[in-house]
């Protein structure tokens, strides 16, 4: 990313209230995968591993009733950390260009969104992006949520330390 | 009984300047040579050839073209496709020929613009100068004529299966209709903004409920599924910002010989009202009041003097961009140019924002195509 625009991204998002910050007693989430059960009321469409990227990435689509209206894209940056979590949260806020978009709580441990069509946020070492992709937008609150729910159960609560 | 068994365009994958272009069909596909073949070729599209006007010029084009006959006493004939393929004599030794040059009489570079012709060759032999033609075969091939060789991300080397930056003829089809007829890189570079444009908004529209993210640029340029978008299939779905579209215009365009970058201008800057690509509102983007960045298909050094051309939006074009009446302007070859220019910055950010609208040229690049 051009360090002019990071920066911008760091002021307008406050990032130093969140950027590194540690996730409470969670440990880091490694293997995640979609395999087409996890959303409610979706199917998955297509699911593609993008490999070249740093972080690699999955990139998927999940239908409901008709492809071609209803269609969610759901893309998962398993990050080596959560500095870097972080950092990709600012990679994708670098490709999104309102100025709407708005920080909020209550999902994952930072989280972005605009109204309920779009919802960016990491959890642990996990960054997820949630889209409408197709011409019938649907909330898609309950599915940010969803698939947050997943990453706290394959996060874990940490486990203490042994002290000899 | 005589036969073509093999025709061959690219004769040599090092140059393009008296034969056809390095091209592939796709990521996963490559275009086999000879690009002919007797039972395999049967449609334009399996045999397709594009050819460069810009490395071209003049020079002479020639094919490879392999012969079969069954009949054994037939030695030496002529052998030519009407007005396509210039007459020559050929020699079958056991039945068969070399891969021989033929020189073809109207190659499609001469034209001089930018196209896509599927051609029907009839093929003709005749046992001597004093004797009549006669039809022994048919060929039919896809030949596309772009302005100058590929640039980046498009590459002509190295020329292998593993290189996923050869030219695609799945690009090639739409690129060189889109601009069908263009003699310039301008006007090229031109035609495909507006298509690109005018595929709202049943095929893409501008991401308002997304934020207006990107749906086939980040980071690669994901043109296979665009390209099944433009099918008819779901690709990467309907919505698109400002980089997927200056993303889109400078791969197409680039692919008929244009040097366009994609490149950037920030960073927060509010905008005037304008027409985001499927939206007949005159509105700032999605009613947002800015843009955190924007993003564009840029000549050059991507500065203020280098001209535009964005296929994400319109923007007023009037004496007046900051106020009614509005007179839609899809800017192309429009330079970016500074504060009370009135050009692309005057007409994209509002007054207040233009400060904050500035050239990036540190982020132009050409985004690898998958």
């Amino acid at each position: 990313m051009h360090s002019g625009q990071r920066q911008y991204l760091e002021e307008r998002y406050r990032a130093s209230e969140w950027h590194g910050r540690e996730a409470a007693g969670r440990q880091i989430i490694t293997g995640f995968d979609f395999s087409g059960s996890e959303l409610s009321g979706w199917v998955l469409y297509r699911k593609r591993r993008e490999e070249r990227g740093d972080p690699p990435a999955i990139r998927s689509l999940w239908q409901r009733s008709d492809p071609a209206t209803e269609l969610l894209a759901v893309d998962v940056w398993e990050c080596a950390s959560i500095v870097a979590a972080h950092d990709q949260v600012l990679e994708v806020l670098a490709n999104v260009q309102s100025d709407a978009v708005e920080r909020h709580d209550g999902i994952g441990d930072i989280a972005f969104r605009l109204g309920h069509t779009m919802e960016l946020f990491a959890r642990v070492n996990v960054v997820v992006l949630l889209r409408n992709a197709g011409p019938k937008i649907v909330d898609i609150d309950p599915v940010a949520r969803a698939i947050d729910a997943l990453l706290v159960r394959l996060s874990g609560p940490r486990r203490p330390s042994r002290r000899r | 009984m005589i036969a073509v068994e093999a025709i061959t365009f690219n004769r040599d994958a090092g140059a393009a300047t008296h034969d056809a272009l390095n091209i592939r069909k796709n990521a996963g596909q490559t275009v086999h040579l000879p690009e002919w073949r007797r039972f395999i070729s049967v449609n334009p599209e399996d045999s397709p050839a594009a050819y460069a006007i810009g490395a071209i010029k003049g020079n002479r084009v020639s094919i490879l073209v392999t012969l079969s006959s069954t009949d054994p006493g037939m030695a030496f004939v002529e052998v030519r496709v009407e007005h396509q393929v210039r007459a020559r004599a050929v020699n079958f030794v056991n039945g068969t020929t070399d891969a021989i040059a033929f020189e073809l009489i109207d190659p499609p570079a001469v034209r001089g613009d930018v196209g896509i012709r599927d051609v029907t060759w009839h093929w003709e032999f005749r046992l001597g100068p004093h004797h009549s033609w006669h039809r022994f075969d048919t060929t039919r091939h896809r030949l596309y004529t772009v302005l100058g060789v590929p640039t980046a991300p498009w590459h002509q080397a190295p020329f292998n299966a593993a290189n996923t930056q050869v030219p695609w003829t799945d690009v090639l089809d739409y690129a060189c209709r889109w601009a069908e007829g263009a003699t310039s890189a301008d006007m090229a570079a031109a035609l495909v903004t507006q298509v690109v444009y005018a595929l709202a908004p049943s095929i893409v529209t501008y991401d308002c409920p997304g934020g207006g993210s990107s749906h086939y640029s980040f980071s690669d340029f994901d043109c296979t599924q665009f390209v099944e978008r433009l099918r008819g299939g779901i690709g990467n779905g309907i919505y698109v910002n400002c980089s997927d579209c200056a993303t889109i215009v400078a791969s197409f365009a680039n692919a008929l010989g244009c040097d366009l970058w994609q490149s950037r201008m920030g960073w927060g800057f509010g905008l005037n009202e304008l027409l985001a690509i499927g939206s007949n509102v005159w509105q700032t983007a999605c009613g947002w009041p800015g843009f955190s960045y924007h993003e564009v298909a840029w000549e050059a050094a991507c500065t203020v003097n280098d001209d535009v051309y964005d296929a994400c939006l319109r923007v007023d074009g009037d004496s007046d961009p900051t106020a009614p009446p509005r007179v839609p302007l899809l800017p192309q070859d429009l330079r970016f140019g500074n504060s009370g220019d009135l050009l692309y910055r005057d007409r994209l950010a509002s007054p207040a924002g233009r400060p904050n609208c500035n050239p990036q040229p540190a982020t132009r690049q050409r985004r690898f195509v998958v």
